[in-house]
This record gives C-alpha cells, sequence and structure tokens, in this order.
C-alpha cells in the first residue's frame, strides 16, 4: 500500500519505468514462446502418420542441412524390422511474394499425407495433371491468393495447383508438397534427400530402440532418431536457446538499468523522508525491504504488461501472411520464465537505490533542506 | 536522582576528526515526567546533544543510558527509537502521500503492531491532539499547526518514555505555536512521559520544570547570558 504510494506519486516517472520493464518481458516472451513454438512444431513435423523414426545425417548442426544420398531409402527398407522407409526433401524457394516458402518434397504414400486434409483439389499423386503439380498449405494459398487450378512459378518453372490442403502444424500450412525429384531439382540437389521415415514393425519402445541401433550400425553416415526428440539432437536448436538466454540476460540488465534510475531518483527525492522513518524506529533492514518492494512491485506490473504486449506482438507477426507458420507456445514455462525475468529486474534495478537508501543517516537526513 | 528516565554523562561529539568539539563533556539527568528545555544559540551543540539523547547517533565519549539500556553499547539502535522515543521536528516532516492516521501509524508499522490496533491507536492520538475529524487528510490539506499536532501525535504512537522536540514551533505563527506547546505539555502532564524541548525561544523555555544552557558543547549555568557565538 506506501510502496503503491510512494510510486503513484511520480506517475509518469512509473509509467514511464513499468513500461519499460513490460517491453524487456515482452520481447522475452516473444523469443520464449517463438523458440518453443518452433521447437514443438518440429517435434511434431516428422512424427507424421506411422513414422517411427527419422533418419538424418551425422554431424550436421540443422535438420535444413541434412542430405542423404537417395539410395539409402530403399536401402533401409531392407533392413530387418523396418515396414517402409519413406524419403523426404525439404527446402526453401522464393516465390514472389514469400520469400520463405516451404517445399516439401514427398513420395507417394508418403506419411505426411495422412497429417493433411485435403479442402480443395485433390492430393498431389491423385491429381491428373501432366506438367509440374504442387499442393498447397491453405495458409500460404491464402497469402498467395492461389486457388486449384492456378499457376505458381518457381525458379521459372510452371507448378499447377492441384490442391490446397489444412493441418494441424502451422509449419505444412506455409509450404507445398510437391513430388520429391520436383523439390530436388529446384534446390539443384538431385539424387539427394533429407531425411527417411521409418516404419517399424513392432513398435514397443525397446524394439524402435534396437531397429534405430540397427540402421545406425548399417550406415554408419546417419543418425536415427525418434521424431519427437528429433530437435533435441541438433545443435542449431541449443544454440537458439542459447540466444534466448543471452537476450533474456540483457532485457534482465536494459530493464534493471531503467528501474535502477527510477528508483535512485526516487531515494534521492526521499531522502528526508528516510531520516524521518529511520527516526521514529524503522530498521534498516524495513527501509530495505520498502525499496526493493517498491522495485519489485514495478516489475510486477511490467511482467503482466509485458506479457500481454509479448503474445499480442506474436500474434500479431502471425497475421503477417508470409509469417503465417510462425506459432507461439503460451506453455506455463514462457510465463514463468517472463515472471522471474520482472522479478529479476526489479531486484536488480532496487538493489543499489535500496542500498543508498539504508547508507542514508537519519542526522544527515534531517539536516538535509 | 529519583526515578530517571535518562543520564548522560561526559558526552564527547566531535566532527571533523576531532576539530570541532560539537559536545565536550556533557552531563545531563532526565526524570521521569520531567519537563526540560534546552537553550543555547545556534550552532552551540543543543541539536548535536538532542541527537545523542534520541539514539540518533553515537557518542565519542561518555555515556548514555536509556531507561537502563545503556546506548554506547547497543548495537540496534533503532529499537531504541522505535520503543523509548519519540520524535517532533522543526518541519513536520510527515510523508506527504499518507493521510494523518497513516503517518501516526508508522512508528507501530516499526513495532510490528497489528493494523487493526494501530488503527484504533492512530485514531486515539489524533482525537487527543484534537484532530479526530483531520484524520484522512494528506499533510497538505492541513494548516502548519496541525501538521505538527499530527506529528505530535504521530511521536507518541510508540508510547515513548522520552520524547525529544527540536523547535517544533519554529515554523509557526505565534497562536499555532502557543497550542502546540500546550499540547505537548499538557500531554506531558496526561501521560507521564519526559519532555525535552530544544529551542532558542526563551519565552518558551520559560514553560519547562527547568532549562538547560549550552554553550560550545558545553552546559552553563542558567541565567549567565551568553555572548552569542
Amino acid at each position: 500500500m506506501f510502496a503503491l504510494k510512494n510510486l503513484l506519486r511520480r506517475r509518469i516517472r512509473t509509467i514511464l519505468t513499468v513500461l519499460g520493464v513490460a517491453l524487456g518481458v515482452a520481447t522475452v516472451v516473444a523469443l520464449i514462446s517463438v523458440s518453443q513454438g518452433f521447437r514443438s512444431q518440429f517435434n511434431t513435423f516428422f512424427a507424421a502418420g506411422d513414422s517411427h523414426l527419422v533418419v538424418t545425417k551425422k554431424g550436421v548442426s540443422d535438420p535444413f542441412l541434412s542430405y542423404l544420398p537417395e539410395e539409402i531409402a530403399e536401402e533401409i527398407a531392407a533392413t530387418e524390422g523396418v515396414v517402409a522407409a519413406h524419403p523426404f526433401f525439404w527446402g526453401l524457394q522464393q516465390v514472389e511474394g514469400n520469400p520463405l516458402f516451404f517445399l516439401f518434397g514427398v513420395t507417394p504414400g508418403s506419411p505426411f499425407f495422412s497429417e493433411t486434409r485435403v479442402v480443395a483439389g485433390e492430393e498431389l499423386y491423385a491429381a491428373d495433371c501432366d506438367g509440374l503439380a504442387i499442393c498447397l498449405g491453405d495458409m500460404v494459398a491464402e497469402h498467395l491468393e492461389l486457388g486449384v487450378g492456378d499457376t505458381l512459378v518457381m525458379a521459372d518453372e510452371e507448378f499447377e495447383v492441384v490442391g490446397i490442403f489444412e493441418a494441424q502444424v502451422p509449419l505444412y500450412t506455409g509450404g507445398g508438397l510437391l513430388r520429391i525429384e520436383d523439390a530436388q531439382r529446384l534446390a539443384g540437389l538431385e539424387g539427394k534427400l533429407s531425411t527417411v521415415l521409418v516404419e517399424i514393425e513392432d513398435i514397443a519402445p525397446e524394439a524402435i530402440t534396437a531397429a534405430a541401433t540397427r540402421i545406425e550400425e548399417a550406415f554408419p553416415d546417419v543418425k536415427v532418431s525418434e521424431p519427437t526428440k528429433l530437435v533435441d539432437t541438433f545443435d542449431e536448436f541449443e544454440l537458439n536457446e542459447q540466444g534466448v538466454r543471452v537476450f533474456t540476460i540483457l532485457a534482465i540488465v536494459v530493464g534493471g538499468i531503467g528501474v535502477m534510475n527510477t528508483m535512485l531518483m526516487s531515494v534521492f527525492e526521499r531522502t528526508r523522508e528516510i531520516g524521518v522513518l529511520q527516526a521514529i524506529g524503522w530498521s534498516k533492514a524495513m527501509i530495505l525491504r520498502q525499496i526493493l518492494l517498491e522495485g519489485v512491485l514495478v516489475c510486477v506490473l511490467g511482467g503482466f504488461l509485458g506479457i500481454g504486449i509479448g503474445v499480442a506482438g506474436v500474434e500479431a507477426i502471425a497475421m503477417v501472411g508470409q509469417l503465417g507458420w510462425v506459432a507461439g507456445d503460451y506453455g506455463p514455462r514462457v510465463f514463468a520464465e517472463a515472471f522471474a525475468v520482472a522479478i529479476a529486474m526489479g531486484t536488480v534495478g532496487a538493489a543499489y537505490p535500496a542500498f543508498r537508501a539504508v547508507r542514508i543517516t537519519p542526522i544527515a537526513a534531517l539536516r538535509y533542506e | 536522582m529519583k526515578d530517571a528516565v535518562l543520564i548522560a554523562e561526559g558526552l564527547v561529539k566531535t566532527y571533523d576528526q576531532g576539530r570541532i568539539r560539537a559536545l565536550d563533556g556533557v552531563d545531563v539527568a532526565l526524570d521521569r515526567g520531567e519537563f526540560v528545555s534546552v537553550i543555547g544559540p545556534s550552532g552551540s551543540g543543543k541539536s548535536t546533544l538532542l541527537h545523542m539523547l534520541g539514539a540518533l547517533d553515537r557518542p565519542d565519549g561518555g555515556t548514555v543510558v536509556l531507561d537502563g539500556v545503556d546506548l554506547a553499547s547497543e548495537r540496534r539502535l533503532d529499537r531504541v527509537r522505535a520503543r523509548s522515543i519519540g520524535f517532533v521536528f522543526q518541519l513536520h516532516n510527515l510523508i506527504p502521500t499518507l493521510t494523518a492516521a497513516e503517518n501516526v501509524e508508522l512508528p507501530l508499522v516499526a513495532l510490528r503492531v497489528p493494523r487493526a490496533e494501530r488503527r484504533r491507536r492512530a485514531a486515539e492520538l489524533l482525537e487527543a491532539v484534537e484532530l479526530a475529524d483531520r484524520a484522512r487528510h494528506r499533510p497538505n490539506q492541513l494548516s502548519g499547526g496541525q501538521r505538527q499536532r499530527v506529528a505530535i501525535a504521530r511521536a507518541l504512537a510508540n508510547e515513548p518514555k522520552l520524547v525529544l522536540a527540536d523547535e517544533p514551533t519554529g515554523d509557526l505563527d505565534q497562536a499555532a505555536g502557543k497550542r502546540v506547546l500546550d499540547l505537548l505539555s499538557g500531554l506531558r502532564d496526561e501521560r507521564g512521559i519526559t519532555l525535552v524541548l530544544v529551542t532558542h525561544d526563551l519565552s518558551l523555555a520559560e514553560r519547562a520544570d527547568r532549562r538547560i544552557r549550552i554553550l560550545d558543547g558545553r552546559v552553563v549555568p542558567d541565567g549567565s547570558h551568553a555572548a552569542g557565538s
């Protein structure tokens, strides 16, 4: 109560400080939720259909940099305990109006078909199309304003849109499914695969592990993962996490400096009052607590506001057509971290002002005019 | 000495690495319920004496024993102030964002008195200083005299043994000043507190039971008129 009244003395200053904290928290919320969102999207991405294992190239830092020789799919399919091995090739293609267009090169019977539901036209391989065919995610189709029968030009090649599909994973709907050889040619990587999705006969956990080991032993150049754990095995995502952590620390420092500035001014202005409080019996610990409380209160308010701004920001980004596959993951971790950041800002920012407040002696304060 | 509340002996306080002797061997004894005025020109050391008696600062030499507690060896002077001392300053020094009642409650916050009890006591004290109808006013909605009366209520909130008033009427006109002093001395009679009034106004000082005259950091016999320093 007392803390709130002290903050309301200089409303504008308090509001600006709260805003500063809020922007820092919003940045952290946006970064964490988007990066968590990516993670969970990539984790579900390869858990398509009945695929139990994902084969990628060993030693690459990013699943986008995984290239395997085309023949490997058939060889894996011939491995003991494997029911099917589906080759997959993905790439990024620039198309007019969308610099980040995902190409998903698939073969007939690919498990990706079971994750997509055609809402217009036909499925890629079912369509009666003599030329180059593509099936678009509904989100990207809407953004590019393309419908069934329209033509999409990529690298001077004309693709006919044969179907539009929707899917649970936003990443799917930000791209298009096309025949694997078309995707390879567009990327200039004929004969290469990105990953192989493997169906296993016996899906008991230990049998899956055994199959993974068998494949890795037979093909020394590959890494075999369970689809939902795939991203955890790539350095890129770890690097991303570290980047988020660095930004979080930066946000705490920047927000903390703002809080410190405000609280320091507030303490200097109240030198006399702090001296009086001590004269009438308030201990230094109580003064310290009071200043810290005010700092933390600013940051809790900033934290709430920041979460709102952060979520609104991510949702706003997701509404930009070409970035529609950005999906924030607002799990409890995001909010826990946002509050931890806010409290840290308050504590870091109020610590030095509180220390200064404690050093005020009642006598000096009473002389202070 | 009958029933002494405070005994100070040989108080020495120096500033500027000993070059300035603000107090130079001062002895003071205060009885329970006594009203004592401390007079002297500015710079004589009377404020410094008040700080020593009020546990705001420690002397460099000598002892202060307040209600049996030796302030020289007491580590938590804030607790001594919280329990035993009330201050009234020249400027009221109320917290501007808090109401009169909330200001009166502040010393009780330090003593961790529960809120309901704090409210009750603040209301009772504002009644005693005849400001019950101003309890919810903030300092800037009160006159100078009213503010000083709130400050008196605040000084009494912890039921102190000793109330120290440093030029409490210095900022007030004569009528308001008289009222404040009447109130202080009336409360002294009523509550049996020991009251120390620091002033340079002789007409106010005369209302005390006795006067202590300070000159150049020493107690000098009262009546000897000091050549101003």
